[in-house]
């Protein structure tokens, strides 16, 4: 085996938590099959082939997940290796030829009309810093087979987003009509004649508070927003599971109402495993507060070692990070590191450690300004979203 | 060393995977009746039907909106898991497609995706 492939091999399992640990709970985490994602991924396609391949998992050509110590420690995740998860194929390079001309309609306000990009841009400017994180991120860390990428911890990334403030554009129309309880927001997407839209429609309803801090943004990290994440327009909701950041936005719509498609009445409910989606279970909106550990992975050399990773509260501020080195018997206060991005941006976090040889199992538990702490275990969901228990995303290190 | 275990482990799902993949194919528990079932599901029974959405050269299918079959070729589980859960923007048959012609599906796009 030659370096290339060591490496490779070595990113490749770390990125799918392919040690197996024990936390405090005694459960231990099952070696999943890492390898045979591999075998169905392939290369990078064609829409993205621009991402660090060493950087990304690729499940499929629709989720490409961030190798976990691929994000850094400069808070922003690059992006060349930003996780991808399209719910539908992207649209073609003509959408971005005149990224100014691209048209949003906005309906359930005084006075509903269809504006282009350019004219959005008129109306004011914002930046925010946020987290998208898919649903699922976490799922391969579950028990139960659920359907879907076996994400661990790399469907997640922090990004600057430039944008035009959805309040904004909402005033300039004459406000949004008495009654609305909800943002809708709809995907660019052509669909085939022949299905019914609601089935497969990538349409996300928000509750309409979450406007306040929402940009239809044009902007990531400094450059126009690449197809691969929505461009040339995206819908940022902060602080909210990525399914709601709808990418190619071509509507929004204030409604009574959230929207009748499928992806919003049983999609993205989160239900005891066995049980059918429906509109009265928890719609993933708002993320729950969470942390891991990205140094050191696997192996590291004895002395003194920095253990880094980040944290969230999702639309809170994380106020306090604990990491501990074996398996959650004992916890030490981190210190946070770096800009504070806001409450919507994650906390870089760092503890220095004395480390003699030997087996540790390393994992961080966060704590947000509401005072809710990090769950140690999350219990199984049908379709296995957002595993966030501290016990399950620790790392086996072995101290040599 | 744990590194070295984890590879030895990690690799016997590739072993599993292969020989999973082998025995769903034509050649194992899938006969040919039951395979031209699933073309005929995959491509006008399945309400909406899969190809309308899916690329799938064997079946003629030129769906863009979602993930190439050729391109992903998706073991017969994974198939099977899609076509009860809908995952994502993908519509759940769990209630308009029978078992028998769920397997039938299921069997049919592991034979063929990619193969051409």
């Amino acid at each position: 085996m030659n370096m290339s492939t060591r490496i490779r091999r070595r990113h490749f399992l770390v990125g799918a938590g392919g040690t197996a640990v024990l936390g405090a709970s005694g459960a231990s985490v099952a070696i999943l099959p890492a390898i045979a994602q591999d075998a169905q991924g392939g290369s990078l396609p064609s829409y993205a082939d621009w991402k660090n391949p060493e950087a990304m998992v690729i499940h499929t050509e629709l989720t490409l997940e961030t190798v976990r110590d691929a994000i850094g420690t400069s808070v922003v995740t690059s992006n060349d290796v930003f996780f991808i998860r399209n719910n539908l194929n992207p649209p073609s390079e003509e959408v971005v030829q005149d990224r100014d001309a691209w048209e949003v309609s906005f309906e359930g306000v005084a006075n509903p009309r269809t504006m282009t990009l350019g004219e959005l841009k008129t109306l004011g400017l914002e930046t925010v810093a946020t987290i998208i994180q898919c649903s699922g991120n976490g799922r391969g860390l579950f028990d139960h087979d659920a359907s879907g990428a076996p994400w661990r911890t790399g469907a997640a990334g922090c990004a600057v987003w430039s944008g035009v403030p959805v309040r904004a554009v909402a005033e300039e129309l004459g406000g949004s009509v008495d009654g609305a309880r909800f943002m809708t927001s709809t995907g660019g997407e052509e669909l085939p004649e022949e299905v019914n839209r609601d089935e497969i429609v990538v349409e996300r309803s928000v509750p309409l508070e979450a406007m306040e801090n929402a940009i239809l943004a044009f902007e990531m990290n400094g450059a126009p927003v690449p197809i691969a994440h929505g461009g040339p327009l995206r819908m940022i909701v902060p602080g909210y599971y990525g399914i709601n950041n709808v990418k190619y936005v071509r509507t929004v719509a204030f409604t009574e109402e959230e929207s009748t498609a499928d992806i919003q009445v049983s999609g993205y409910r989160v239900r005891p495993v066995g049980e059918s989606g429906a509109p009265d279970q928890p719609s993933m909106w708002d993320m729950k507060v969470k942390s891991w550990v990205i140094h050191p992975l696997m192996e590291t050399t004895s002395g003194r070692v920095l253990i880094y990773g980040v944290a969230f509260g999702g639309t809170n501020p994380v106020e306090r990070v604990e990491v501990s080195t074996d398996g959650g018997e004992t916890w030490e206060d981190a210190e946070f590191t770096g800009p504070d991005l806001g409450r919507f941006a994650w906390r870089v976090f760092v503890l220095p450690a004395e480390l003699e040889p030997g087996d540790y199992t390393v994992t961080s538990r966060a704590t947000d300004s509401q005072g809710n702490v990090q769950e140690q275990t999350t219990e199984p969901n049908h379709r296995a979203y957002d595993y966030a228990g501290w016990d399950r995303l620790a790392v086996g290190v072995t101290v040599v | 060393m744990p590194y070295l275990v984890s590879m030895l482990t990690a690799r016997v799902p590739v072993v599993v995977l292969a020989l999973f993949t082998f025995s769903t194919g034509a050649a194992g528990g899938a006969d040919e009746a039951m395979l031209e079932l699933g073309r005929q599901v995959f491509l006008t029974t399945a309400e909406p039907p899969c190809g309308v959405c899916h690329t799938l050269a064997n079946a003629e299918a030129t769906g863009t909106i979602a993930p190439n079959l050729d391109t992903m070729r998706p073991t017969a589980e994974e198939v099977r898991n899609a076509l009860m859960e809908g995952p994502g923007a993908m519509p759940s048959y769990a209630d308009t497609l029978s078992d028998e012609e769920i397997d039938a599906v299921a069997e049919h796009v592991a034979a063929v995706a990619g193969a051409e």
